[in-house]
């Protein structure tokens, strides 16, 4: 095989993604950028008026801003997890969807500590948190296993763009502005694609694969740690560090799924990003579906039975006042999931996809359960008439906030594929000298 | 016709400010009486010998600014001391008059309130009783473990304050505090606007946005040797306050011994199973001083607040209330 | 300013003076609204001083809530004899509404035959307010307060006289004594009795701890006797029981500094994890130098 040939091939395949701005993708980015400003009002009347604005008062104090907080980090975590596991383990098939759950992995972790911020009254004083630690606090662990996780990441992430930089700025075809290429030569970092350096940089992937699988273990713990650390009633489980990585697990493997879908139809990717792809993670999600049905119901179970009155008083708030999001939280976002993966008939693409939507809208909403109902039952019962010192209603604020969170995700995943191609075009041309090499040394098969 | 009319208009005038000027001189000549010295903000009526009615600045208590205690000052606690306060159940009922104390000596809004008072039905065949609950000053603190800044801290006398100047809102001690002792400013109040005194975390005045705010068991109060505003106003003498290291605990009016009231009355801890360690000390509402329904002679909304009691539900559908 | 000559403008005026003066003193002052606490009170205090205190508010009659102190009336402290009137000091009320005086203990009293003392608080009248006056007379009682160890038992005893125009020592009889423990914030009867041939005697059964050193303070105080007034006499004693102070807590979750294995587990994760990215930085800027290397010596074989 001509590599150089090959490269180039690839790189006209790829081109049209990168070079081009068309009017689909203009009205695409203008209504992010739309909902993003509405975010940034939101934030400035946030900021000024005090968080009046919101729906959290004395006894909910921590709100959506947490509960997505929560969830964008565990995508994050999740998907630092499975693209160590890929990247430990040699295999074709993960090539195709490696960029994708990488560059998941850095937007959510970017993204998701904003919410944090949004909830700090006094954001004014940030930096107290760097002048003044407290390193017995859970909040401090989570700061520091954030910040090691955003930056392993973000080195993990370059090391797999290095030689995708390297074809890109070899490629005479590319048509790009010269500030584009500029850049594309000064992240290659001199990358030649010899043997050596090839394998260096394999070398440096692997390493830095077993440290981003043991962080995002660690920091997804951490977090789950601020909750469970805690007396409260329904926070202080023996299991939420194993719970909160298993659902952190699985939210991850369905919006990979999603962008997976997505990206497969909207790039016509069909040839790299195949059944066997979603086979693959709608059993993996199939796995983990079950898992996190087994320990949710083993949480809940417990407290039911062992009829602790704190614990009864919280069994009765999410019975009574949540009964549908628990419905679909825990049940639904279990079930419907599982048979639809246990056929194989639904097993298509879309039918994962599917699975996997619902998989992901049912943890957004266990992540609810999980932080508001607790709050809303003290061990010493609220005695007010304020309605919403009772009970928490998010305001337009903070929905504004969200959607500005998952616009602003959207936004930078869609600048970040026109700046390299989504598909590591190295990856595809290293996969095809392995398959050469297999055929022509048969003996040799790893 | 309009020549005298424009004069006597003019003249009018001229009156008036002659007679404005009288008024304004009477009210300089007195002011100049009384000037106000380092003021605490707070205005009281003063009569003169001379039968005048004048607003004066009281007397600040804390006798600032040479007693102000920077935030700094305020970690390490008065020393040799232990304070523990003593609540009466047996004699509580529900005057409600520590909340009020307690909000005005701490510029609070009605609804902010350090002490609560909760009434409390153990279970279907007891009697309920009202519980005034301030921050317990917990030994083993949640609230404090939990702070990431050392916003939130606990002195060597027992008392845990919160230093809102260093505090960021992350709320976190909030969440953890399990008998929801503390509250949040969620917005801006005019009185954090207030320049005449220095914040101390042992005054918590004036309060700043987006931090947290609790019973501080009143420091400033205590290093004059006076008892904390809730426990001078209540009417009852419910409310008892001392150092348990010198085994004395005094409401106001009378003074016991620490450990002969905890023994004999059967004093205990609320919620002692979460291991806190708290030291606020109850005493059982056995043989109750005052009737139940002495204490339901509230506003509506008080009262209101109480509709999940099973007692005050009976009350409800027997039409007492 | 022009002369005004119309009579009809020179009523006007006066209407009109008169009218904002009323207006000034908006809220008139009638003493009828108001019930008057003027209320004077004596104390022999420890180190034999007299302090005398005068409080003067106004307590409005129907709202009882409402209490105005009188600021800076002038209070005169006087100790009469029959006719003599001697000022022993003359002063301002403040905010509070209170006058204190404190004389001390060589104070020259004017005293009767049966060596009586009659003191006056008394606040002259004014425009606007009546004339207050308070009147206390009491004798001077000497104070002996004694606390002891006498055969393991520790006795607390309470000598009191007074002294006649011979300088003769009186014992004091059927006067009403109390015991009090002092503490930060208030203190703590422990006794009650009546003096008898001048003197009273009771043993300490209380365990009190006391302040840090074990001391504790003793208070003997005759209260509102119609003869001696108040009085009190202060000792110090170190009867505290043994307490243990508990430990001051370092190194704990609660304190500023947390235990030292957390310290070790957090330093050892961090340096582990970041040596791992120092390791890969260098690698890859060696990397890049190897490159530079190759190219000088020559073209790439191969693929």
């Amino acid at each position: 095989m001509d590599k150089a040939n090959r490269q180039r091939e690839l790189v006209r395949e790829f081109s049209p993604t990168i070079e081009k701005y068309s009017i689909l993708l203009k009205v695409w980015i203008g209504i992010l950028i739309a909902i993003i400003l509405v975010g940034f009002y939101a934030f400035y009347l946030q900021v000024t008026k005090g968080h009046e604005i919101t729906g959290m008062r004395d006894n909910v104090v921590w709100g959506i801003y947490i509960i997505n907080f929560i969830f964008f980090v565990g995508i994050s975590y999740s998907g630092a997890f499975i693209s160590g596991v890929l990247h430990y383990y040699k295999s074709p098939w993960k090539n195709a969807i490696s960029r994708i759950i990488e560059i998941m992995t850095v937007l959510s972790l970017v993204i998701g500590p904003v919410f944090i911020l949004l909830c700090i009254g006094r954001l004014d004083r940030l930096h107290y948190l760097f002048l003044y630690p407290r390193i017995q606090s859970p909040i401090t662990w989570d700061i520091i296993a954030i910040m090691t996780d955003l930056i392993g990441c973000f080195i993990f992430l370059y090391l797999t763009f290095i030689p995708d930089m390297a074809v890109l700025r070899d490629s005479q075809d590319l048509n790009v502005p010269n500030w584009q290429k500029k850049v594309y030569k000064f992240l290659a970092f001199g990358y030649q694609d010899t043997p050596e350096q090839r394998k260096t940089i394999h070398k440096l992937v692997r390493s830095m694969s077993i440290m981003i699988i043991m962080l995002a273990l660690m920091a997804y713990s951490v977090l789950a740690w601020i909750f469970s650390l805690t007396i409260q009633p329904g926070w202080n489980s023996t299991i939420f560090a194993p719970y909160f990585i298993i659902a952190g697990l699985y939210s991850g493997v369905g919006v990979i799924i999603i962008l997976m879908f997505l990206i497969r139809e909207i790039f016509n990717l069909k040839h790299y990003i195949r059944k066997i792809h979603f086979f693959a993670s709608g059993i993996i999600l199939l796995i983990l579906s079950i898992l996190f049905g087994y320990f949710t119901f083993t949480d809940y179970f417990a407290k039911w039975f062992s009829h602790k009155p704190d614990d009864i008083n919280l069994l009765n708030t999410l019975f009574n006042n949540y009964f549908w999001e628990f419905i679909f939280a825990n049940y639904i976002g279990v079930i419907v999931p599982v048979i639809i993966l246990l056929y194989r008939k639904f097993r298509t693409p879309l039918g994962v996809t599917i699975a996997a939507v619902i998989s992901v809208l049912g943890l957004w909403l266990n992540r609810y359960l999980i932080v508001v109902p607790t709050l809303e039952t003290p061990f010493i019962p609220i005695q007010d008439t304020r309605p919403e010192f009772l009970y928490y209603t998010a305001t337009w604020v903070e929905y504004a906030l969200s959607f500005t969170g998952i616009a602003a995700f959207c936004l930078f995943f869609t600048l970040l594929i026109k700046f390299v191609p989504v598909i590591p075009i190295q990856g595809i041309i290293e996969n095809e000298e392995e398959a050469e090499l297999s055929i022509t040394e048969p003996n040799n098969l790893q | 016709m309009e020549e005298k009319n424009k004069s006597s208009r003019r003249k009018f005038l001229k009156l008036g400010l002659i007679s404005g000027a009288t008024a304004l001189a009477g009210n300089t000549i007195i002011n100049n009486l009384i000037s106000d010295q380092d003021g605490s903000g707070v205005k009281i009526k003063v009569l003169t010998p001379d039968g005048q009615m004048v607003e004066v600045d009281a007397e600040h208590l804390n006798k600032y600014p040479e007693a102000h205690i920077t935030p700094e000052e305020s970690r390490k606690g008065i020393p040799n001391r232990k304070f523990v306060m003593v609540i009466d159940l047996a004699r509580c009922n529900n005057a409600r008059v520590c909340v009020e104390a307690c909000q005005k000596a701490h510029n609070l809004d009605y609804h902010q309130e350090f002490m609560k008072i909760q009434l409390i039905q153990d279970h279907k065949q007891a009697n309920p009783y009202w519980f005034p609950k301030p921050c317990f000053h917990c030994d083993e603190p949640s609230c404090v473990k939990v702070c990431p800044t050392g916003a939130t801290f606990k002195r060597d006398d027992n008392i845990v304050l919160v230093d809102t100047t260093r505090c960021i809102g992350c709320k976190f001690c909030i969440t953890s505090c399990p008998y929801s002792a503390r509250i949040f400013n969620w917005g801006h109040r005019e009185v954090y606007d207030r320049k005449d005194v220095k914040y101390s975390p042992e005054t918590s005045v004036p309060g700043t946005e987006g931090t947290v705010l609790k019973c501080d068991f009143c420091p400033d109060m205590l290093r004059q040797g006076e008892l904390p505003h809730c426990v001078r106003s209540c009417p009852m003498g419910v409310l008892y306050f001392g150092d348990i290291l010198e085994d004395l605990v005094t409401n106001g009016e009378e003074t016991v011994q620490f450990s002969k009231l905890i023994n004999e009355r059967g004093g205990y801890r609320y919620l002692e199973r979460l291991g806190a360690e708290p030291n606020v000390y109850y005493l059982p509402p056995v043989e109750k001083q005052f009737p139940l329904e002495g204490g339901l002679d509230k506003e509506d909304e008080i009262i209101e607040r109480y509709k999940n009691v099973p007692y005050i539900q009976e009350l409800k559908k027997q039409g007492k209330i | 300013m022009k002369i005004i000559n119309n009579k009809l403008s020179r009523i006007i005026v006066i209407i009109f003076a008169i009218a904002s003066v009323i207006n000034t003193y908006a809220q008139e002052f009638v003493q009828d609204n108001y019930r008057t606490f003027y209320n004077f009170s004596m104390l022999k205090q420890d180190d034999n001083t007299r302090s005398l205190k005068v409080r003067y508010v106004l307590q409005h009659a129907e709202d009882k809530t409402v209490e105005h102190p009188v600021y800076k009336a002038q209070i005169k402290f006087i100790n009469k004899l029959d006719d003599q009137e001697v000022i022993l000091a003359e002063v301002l009320t403040s905010k509070n509404g209170i006058a204190t005086l404190t004389l001390p203990e060589n104070q020259k009293y004017l005293k009767d035959k049966e060596g009586n003392i009659t003191l006056i608080a008394r606040f002259e009248e004014t425009e606007k307010l009546e004339a207050q006056e308070e009147e206390i007379m009491f004798k001077d009682i000497f104070l002996d307060f004694n606390l002891a160890e006498i055969d393991s038992v520790k006795t607390i005893t309470l000598n009191a006289y007074t002294l006649n125009n011979k300088g003769e020592q009186l014992l004091v009889e059927e006067t009403d004594v109390a015991f009090y423990i002092g503490g930060m914030l208030s203190k703590m009867k422990i006794n009650d009795g009546t003096l008898e041939s001048g003197s009273y005697e009771f043993e300490y059964e209380h365990n009190l701890p006391g302040d840090e050193n074990g001391l504790l303070t003793f208070y003997a105080q005759i209260e509102d006797h119609e003869e001696f007034g108040n009085v009190t006499k202060m000792k110090t004693m170190n009867w505290g029981v043994e307490h243990s102070v508990p430990k001051k807590v370092k190194n704990s979750l609660w304190s500023k500094n947390a235990p030292g294995w957390m310290y070790a587990v957090l330093a050892f994760l961090l340096i582990l994890v970041w040596a791992n990215y120092v390791y890969v930085v260098i690698s890859l800027f060696k990397l890049k130098k190897s490159i530079k290397k190759d190219l000088y010596k020559g073209p790439i074989q191969g693929n």
